[in-house]
């Protein structure tokens, strides 16, 4: 028995309903805004940590068992598509809205599941929303499989630094030939966008130093290699310290946005486009 | 915050001293009431949680005492005296938009004991009013 | 109003005594920058080197740029910045703000440079004792133009202004960009509309909106009001003019701020009624340390027609609300906003209003304080360089004998003098007075003399009693 905390004129949260039953599944609804005002308050009091709030509020629909809780519209399917856990890394709550859906990270899950995972992309589709997906670089293959199937609106790569620092940046190891496979494949995409956190990183001395203007050139060089050509657009981004998983990280101190100036111009030398993202 | 959906005018402020950051003040013998303001709880939306601080804390002037949460946004609650907390309206932990509903009333969030007589900063209802008119 | 079909050019008047001597650099139309002794002998034409403006540096340098963008496709925009030497070989170079790849042009890096640039040393770009700008390292602010959306000011693409700052070896190390700051700049709603609906379109690439349309950008410099504690005036901050807002402001460097600022209204207190309405100014600085009249900010106020407001018979859609048909030169005190010297057509000797504008130029233009306390003022629109003393006599005057080709004005936009020492190639010059010709009596060959060859007397004529009074139209504040 799944339970659904909605909104009044919620759109995402009517196509999980009718997901839940095309499969056939049993559910309850408390819409927020009407009569399932108090039994959301009481879901909100005991769960609020585990719920994710976008620049609107809270993002709806949140779907629950009573143990496992997914929020927003990629999660909640990719549960009933194939359990939990199983997608996990593919989907994270968004924060675009309207027919847009982003929080799709599709270097963030197992391959071995790329079935399941196109098969919400091709639901999500069917109920004509737009998908933004989100890449680093892994699972190619994959991306290459969702772009020829139609399956992507605007694609979303986050260049994680220069080649020689990219699986530190990543988190896990990367393949190269995956990573200049998913350049390419993004930069022939119509709509699409480069980026790069200028983030800190522990060094081979043990210091914690941010990424220098010659590195982030090194990645719009890669950038360049890959795409073969200079003109892309290419974001770079600050970092924020207080999202950082680790803690060394997390204390780091921001870098103001004139600091990244330098980046910008070590990166224009290879991709003119460059542009600093624009914050507060 | 500029999530309202009344215009000022159509908001109510009782005669009691109001705080910059929207709370209120409300004298009671030697102790006092603290809540927020219509403006605030129209600003917020539906209100699903309240944080709030034990009885026996203290708290200055102008700090936060606690943070109240609607679907839309979360925000700090600041003190508009420095004081000792009495007592919290419990029926909040279970209602929490009795202070949507009434928030001169029902909705009070804690009860103080003022440090001093000193009420310096707040605002009358008709200066508030004023205020929130800068802000719209 | 009547401007005569003959006039001579170059040097006119000349003072030497009364004088501050020294070379003038000014883009001549289409062809070139050009330093002309104070006689108006060009003692060195850098050919085709673009002025925008064109300024000297010690060693007998000069700014300027290599080129200007396509203008079917940018507004005003030049290619570069560069220093060049004596000879001509350019010893630096910024182009690289923005890679553009207009149609039908080779694709090329673009410094999109306009209207003004100031290097380290110096916070003005004129000749300041004891401020030399560098010349062969330090940093460089530039003006520089940016295409952007802002649905807060229009829907249509706008054409904003950016200054940066570039170091020696090219890196951009600050930046700031006008529009960011778009809600502090004290628009009204009439503004706003308008603005909305006509952010001064001009037609380069399509359309764009230069909205702003800053036309100068300097340094404080150190100054007395800092020294006092007045963090407004901290000498890193910049102060810059719009043209097409009515707006001076003064922004922090540290913030991008704005601290400072006059306009877009100037009839909102009583000190700015007093000031008067700045119409489409020009080269708006603060007059820097080691001047006369250090600390007051030197505005050329065009007049013209500029702002965004109200709509009136002279601008019915509310768009170039403010006019003026004369210029003035206004030195004011930026915490009172007194005036404390001025150079209108009054001091110039033109009976207001009736010949007001004959010290007119309705666009471009400048204002250099020297260090003598004289004024060198470019009444732009006319080729009009002009020297006047605190005392508002005129003691040197230069009409640009260079007409454009292609436009056919023999405008300057800003004309600087800098010192004799700061051109070691030459010897000093030969400094030879003119005194100012008696034009009633002047004629040209063929031309006969003033008087007239028979006088009758007519019986019961009395004497000419004139005033103001007597003209068929009143002066508007009568």
């Amino acid at each position: 028995m799944y339970t659904i905390y909605s909104a009044t004129g919620c759109t995402r949260c009517k196509i999980v309903m009718a997901r839940l039953r095309q499969l056939g599944l049993d559910f309850a609804e408390h819409d927020m805004k009407a009569a399932g005002k108090e039994a959301f308050q009481r879901f909100y009091a005991a769960n609020r940590r585990a719920i994710f709030r976008g620049p609107e509020g809270v993002e709806f629909p949140l779907l629950t068992d009573g143990q496992t809780i997914r929020q927003g519209l990629g999660p909640a399917l990719a549960w009933l598509q194939a359990g939990p856990d199983a997608l996990a890394g593919f989907f994270q709550v968004g924060v675009l809205h309207k027919e847009w859906l982003d929080g799709i990270d599709i270097s963030g899950g197992d391959p071995a599941r790329a079935d399941d995972f196109l098969a919400v992309l091709r639901h999500l589709k069917q109920n004509a929303m737009k998908l933004e997906i989100a890449t680093d670089g892994g699972n190619a293959a994959l991306l290459a499989a969702a772009v020829r199937e139609g399956l992507a609106d605007r694609l979303v790569m986050n260049v994680r630094g220069p080649a020689h620092l990219y699986g530190q940046l990543a988190g896990r190891p990367v393949d190269p030939a995956d990573i200049r496979a998913t350049i390419a494949l993004v930069a022939a995409f119509p709509a699409k966008q480069f980026q790069t956190v200028v983030a800190p990183l522990r060094r081979a001395d043990g210091a914690v130093a941010y990424l220098a203007p010659g590195e982030v050139g090194q990645a719009a060089a890669l950038i360049a290699e890959a795409a073969g050509d200079n003109h892309q657009p290419y974001l770079l981004r600050p970092f924020r310290p207080e999202a950082a998983a680790d803690e060394t990280l997390r204390r780091a101190e921001p870098l103001a946005a004139a600091a990244l100036l330098p980046h910008r111009s070590a990166a224009r030398t290879h991709q003119v486009k460059t542009e600093i993202e624009k914050t507060g | 915050m500029s999530n309202g959906t009344k215009p000022v005018d159509a908001l109510r402020f009782p005669a009691i001293l109001y705080h910059r950051e929207h709370t209120w003040l409300q004298a009671d013998g030697d102790a006092a009431r603290v809540g927020i303001s219509d403006y605030a709880q129209d600003e917020l939306g539906d209100i699903i949680f309240f944080e709030l601080p034990a009885v026996g804390q203290r708290f200055a002037a102008g700090q936060s005492f606690g943070s109240v949460e609607s679907v839309k946004v979360v925000s700090t609650l600041y003190m508009p005296v420095g004081g000792e907390v009495l007592a919290v309206n419990d029926a909040l932990a279970d209602t929490p938009e009795l202070a949507n509903r009434d928030p001169y009333g029902d909705g009070w969030i804690i009860a103080v004991k003022p440090d001093g007589p000193g009420r310096g900063g707040l605002l009358t209802s008709r200066e508030y009013r004023e205020y929130l008119k800068t802000l719209k | 109003m009547t401007y005569p079909s003959v006039y001579p050019t170059g040097t006119t008047v000349y003072d030497p005594a009364k004088c501050w001597n020294g070379y003038t650099i000014f883009q001549a139309a289409e062809e070139g920058a050009l330093l002309v002794d104070m006689n108006g002998t060009g003692v060195n034409l850098w050919k085709g080197l673009h002025g925008f403006p064109n300024k000297l540096l010690p060693g007998g340098q000069v700014f300027g740029h290599l080129g200007v963008r396509n203008p079917a496709y940018g507004m005003q925009d030049q290619t570069d910045l560069v220093q060049v030497d004596w000879d001509g070989n350019v010893v630096w170079k910024f182009d690289k703000l923005e890679y553009i790849e207009d149609p039908g042009e080779t694709p090329q890096w673009m410094a999109r440079q306009h209207h003004d640039f100031q290097r380290a040393g110096n916070p003005v770009g004129y000749y300041v004792p004891g401020m030399d700008p560098q010349t062969g390292e330090g940093n460089t602010l530039i003006l520089c133009h940016k295409n952007i959306k802002n649905p807060k000011i229009s829907d249509k693409t706008l054409l904003d202004d950016t200054i940066i700052e570039v170091t020696w070896d090219g890196d951009i190390v600050w930046e700031w960009t006008c529009s960011d700051h778009f809600d502090s700049y004290g628009f009204d709603e009439a503004a706003k509309n308008i603005l909305a609906r006509d952010p001064n379109y001009r037609p380069a690439g399509g359309g764009q909106g230069d909205w702003m349309h800053i036309n100068t950008m300097s340094l404080l410099g150190p100054n007395k009001w800092h020294d006092a504690g007045d963090e407004r005036f901290h000498p890193d901050n910049i102060i810059w003019d719009g043209r097409e807002t009515n707006i001076c402001a003064i922004i922090s460097k540290q913030t991008g701020k704005v601290v400072w600022q006059i306009g877009p209204n100037y009839d909102t207190t009583d000190q700015l009624r007093k000031l008067g309405w700045i119409v489409g100014m020009h080269h708006a600085h603060m007059i820097p340390r080691g001047l006369p009249g250090e600390g007051n900010i030197l505005i050329f106020d065009n007049g013209g027609w500029a702002g965004y407001g109200i709509p009136n018979p002279g601008a019915p859609k509310g768009s170039k609300n403010a006019l003026r048909d004369y210029s003035r030169v206004i030195e004011i005190d930026p915490v009172t906003l007194k005036i404390v010297w001025q150079y209108t057509p009054a001091e110039a000797g033109y009976m207001m209003p009736y010949d007001a504008n004959r010290f007119y130029s309705p666009f471009i233009s400048s204002a250099q304080r020297l260090p003598n306390g004289n004024t060198l003022i470019t009444e732009g629109s006319g080729g009009r360089i002009i020297e006047v003393t605190a005392g508002h006599e005129l003691v040197w005057e230069y009409i640009s004998p260079y007409w454009g080709k292609q436009l056919k004005l023999n405008m300057v936009y800003r004309a600087y003098r800098a010192p004799y020492e700061w051109v070691p190639q030459l010897p000093r010059p030969k400094e030879t007075p003119i005194a100012k010709i008696d034009v009633a009596t002047f004629r040209v060959p063929g031309a006969a003399p003033l008087a007239p060859v028979k006088q009758t007397a007519v019986a019961g004529a009395r004497p000419y009693l004139l005033d103001p009074g007597v003209l068929c139209v009143g002066a508007a504040d009568e």
